[in-house]
C-alpha cells in the first residue's frame, strides 16, 4: 500500500476555514483511497467523482457515523464547520456514556473480586490504608486510583474491602 | 464502488487491544518502531500533525492563562538533581546519566532530564527576589527521557515521551490551589476537544509525585476497560523551593528588618501522558527558618512514579 505522505496526496490548505484540507489525486481506485484516509483517521472526505461533477454537488462522508451526504458547492465550507462540532460533540458523548456505564459500585469484598473479574472500573468506600491498596492489587490486580475531585463524594458505609471506617469514595481500576 | 480494504481488517479493540493498537500506528502512518533503540520512536508526519495540534491546543489554554514559554536545557547537573530527597529516590532509577563527553569523563556528571523541577528550581531563586515577582507561571513543550524498566509501548510507555510541562511559582497556599484548580480546568477543556472521556481523581498519598505534596491526575478509559493517566497536575508544597533555597525578600518596616521567606508555589504539569502538574507552596512559616541549611527530610510522600 501506498503511503499517504506521496506527493501525489496534495496538501491544500490549512484553509481560511481552518481545515486541514489534503487531495488524493492519485490513480487509484476509490476503495483503496477511502480504506487508507480513513486509516490515518480523516473525519470528513469529500468525494468528487463523475456524478458529483455532472450533478454540482459534492458527496460528504463522515467517519465517526459512516454515513454520506449531498452538499451543494456553495454550501461546502458552512456544513464542514457544522460537521466538525457534530463530530465532535458525538466522539466526547460517546467516550462519556462508555466511561459512566464502565463504572459499578462495590460495597463489599466479593463485590470487588466479582467486578474486578468482570473488568469494570470499581466505585467503593475505601479507609485509606496503604496495606488494604496492596492487597487489592494483589488478589484482583486493581489499583486504587484515588478520589475524584470534579465532584465531591463522601463514603455512605465502611470500606468495601476491610470493613473499617472509611475515609473517602475511590475508584478502582485496571491501569495499562 | 466497492471500499474493499486491502489489508485484513483489524481485531476488535475491546478484545485484542494491543493488536489492533500496533495495527493503528502502522497502517495511520503515525509511528515507525524500528529505530532500534529500546523505548525509542520515530513519529512519522501524521503524527507530529496531531502532536502539533494537540501541543497548540495546550499553549493556548496556557497562554491564555498567563503561562510564558520557555525551554530550559535537556541537562540537569547530578548536584541539583540530588537536592530534593523524595525526588531523588523516585526517580533515580530510571535517569539517563552523561558521565563522559570528547573522550573523558566529565568532572560535573549530568543527567538527563526525567521531568524539570530541578532545572527551574534553581533558576526560580534567581528570578524570583520578591513577592511582586509572583505568581510566575511557565511552560515548556518538550520531550523527556525515563529509563523505563517495564516492557515498553509506542507512545504509552516510551522511554523518551513527548509533554508539556509547566512550573508555576505562588505566594501562598491558595494561590497555587487555584492554580490546581485551572491546571485541570485547561486539561478538561483540551480533553474535551480531543473527545476523550476520563476521571479527575486526587491519588492516594502513596501513589504521589516525588517530593509533591499531593498529586491529580486524570484517568481516561482504554477500549478494553483499562485506565491509563493521561494527566498529572503536583501541589510541591515548599519541598523545592527549600532544598533550591528559594527566598523572597519582604520588607518589615514595623520592625526594621528584612526577613526571606520561601517561595510558595504550586507546580507543573505534562501533558502527553497528558498531564500537568502545578505547584505550589507553603503555608507560612516562621521567616528565618529558610536561611538555615536544609535538613534533609522531607515531612511525607513516599514515592510513585509521577508521570
Amino acid at each position: 500500500m501506498r503511503s499517504s505522505a506521496r506527493p501525489d496526496n496534495w496538501r491544500l490548505s490549512s484553509g481560511a476555514a481552518g481545515f486541514d484540507v489534503y487531495m488524493d489525486g492519485s490513480e487509484e481506485s476509490p476503495g483503496d483511497k477511502f480504506y487508507r484516509w480513513e486509516m490515518v483517521g480523516v473525519p470528513v472526505r469529500i468525494e468528487v467523482g463523475r456524478r458529483e461533477v455532472e450533478g454540482g454537488y459534492v458527496t460528504l462522508f463522515r467517519r465517526d457515523m459512516r454515513t454520506r451526504e449531498r452538499v451543494k458547492d456553495g454550501d461546502l465550507q458552512a456544513r464542514i464547520r457544522a460537521l466538525s462540532s457534530e463530530i465532535s460533540e458525538n466522539l466526547r458523548r460517546r467516550a462519556r456514556e462508555r466511561l459512566d456505564g464502565s463504572i459499578s459500585n462495590a460495597a463489599s469484598r466479593e463485590d470487588v473480586m466479582r467486578l474486578a473479574q468482570e473488568g469494570r472500573i470499581i466505585r467503593a468506600n475505601f479507609c485509606g490504608m496503604d496495606e488494604c491498596a496492596r492487597e487489592i492489587k494483589e488478589e484482583t490486580g486493581y489499583e486504587v486510583r484515588g478520589r475524584r475531585v470534579d465532584v465531591e463524594e463522601k463514603p455512605t458505609g465502611n470500606c468495601a474491602w476491610c470493613g473499617r471506617p472509611a475515609a473517602r469514595v475511590v475508584y478502582m481500576a485496571k491501569a495499562y | 464502488m466497492s471500499e474493499s480494504a486491502p489489508e485484513a481488517p483489524l481485531p476488535d479493540k475491546g478484545k485484542d487491544i494491543g493488536e489492533w493498537y500496533d495495527g493503528v500506528l502502522e497502517r495511520a502512518e503515525l509511528l515507525d518502531t524500528r529505530y532500534g533503540v529500546k523505548g525509542f520512536v520515530v513519529y512519522r508526519p501524521n503524527a507530529m500533525r496531531i502532536v502539533k495540534r494537540i501541543y497548540r491546543m495546550f499553549e493556548e489554554e496556557l497562554e491564555r492563562g498567563g503561562h510564558m514559554p520557555m525551554l530550559l536545557p535537556l541537562v540537569i547537573p547530578m548536584a541539583n538533581f540530588r537536592r530534593e530527597t523524595e525526588h531523588v529516590k523516585g526517580f533515580e532509577d530510571q535517569v539517563f546519566y552523561i558521565t563522559e563527553a570528547g573522550g573523558k569523563p566529565l568532572d560535573e556528571k549530568l543527567i538527563v532530564r526525567p521531568t524539570s523541577e530541578t532545572a527551574i528550581y534553581p533558576m526560580f531563586s534567581l528570578w524570583i527576589h520578591s513577592y511582586g515577582d509572583m505568581p510566575m507561571r511557565l511552560y515548556q513543550s518538550v520531550a523527556v527521557y525515563r529509563h523505563e524498566t517495564k516492557a515498553t509501548r509506542p507512545l504509552l510507555r516510551g522511554r523518551e515521551f513527548l509533554w508539556i510541562e509547566t512550573h508555576d511559582a505562588f505566594e501562598d497556599e491558595a494561590g497555587a490551589m487555584a492554580q490546581i484548580r485551572e491546571d485541570l480546568e485547561v486539561a478538561r477543556k483540551v480533553y474535551d476537544g480531543l473527545g476523550l472521556a476520563f476521571l479527575v481523581v486526587e491519588r492516594e498519598p502513596y501513589d504521589k509525585f516525588p517530593g509533591a505534596e499531593s498529586s491529580y491526575a486524570y484517568d481516561a478509559l482504554l477500549p478494553n476497560g483499562n485506565v491509563l493517566q493521561i494527566a498529572t497536575t503536583h501541589y510541591l508544597g515548599d519541598h523545592f523551593t527549600k532544598a533550591f533555597r528559594c527566598l523572597v525578600h519582604r520588607p518589615r518596616r514595623e520592625q526594621q528588618e528584612s526577613a526571606y521567606d520561601l517561595l510558595r508555589r504550586g507546580d507543573l504539569q505534562d501533558p502527553r501522558r497528558a498531564g500537568h502538574d502545578a505547584w505550589r507552596s507553603l503555608r507560612p512559616r516562621p521567616t528565618l527558618r529558610a536561611l538555615r541549611p536544609r535538613s534533609g527530610h522531607s515531612p511525607d510522600t513516599p514515592q510513585g512514579f509521577g508521570r
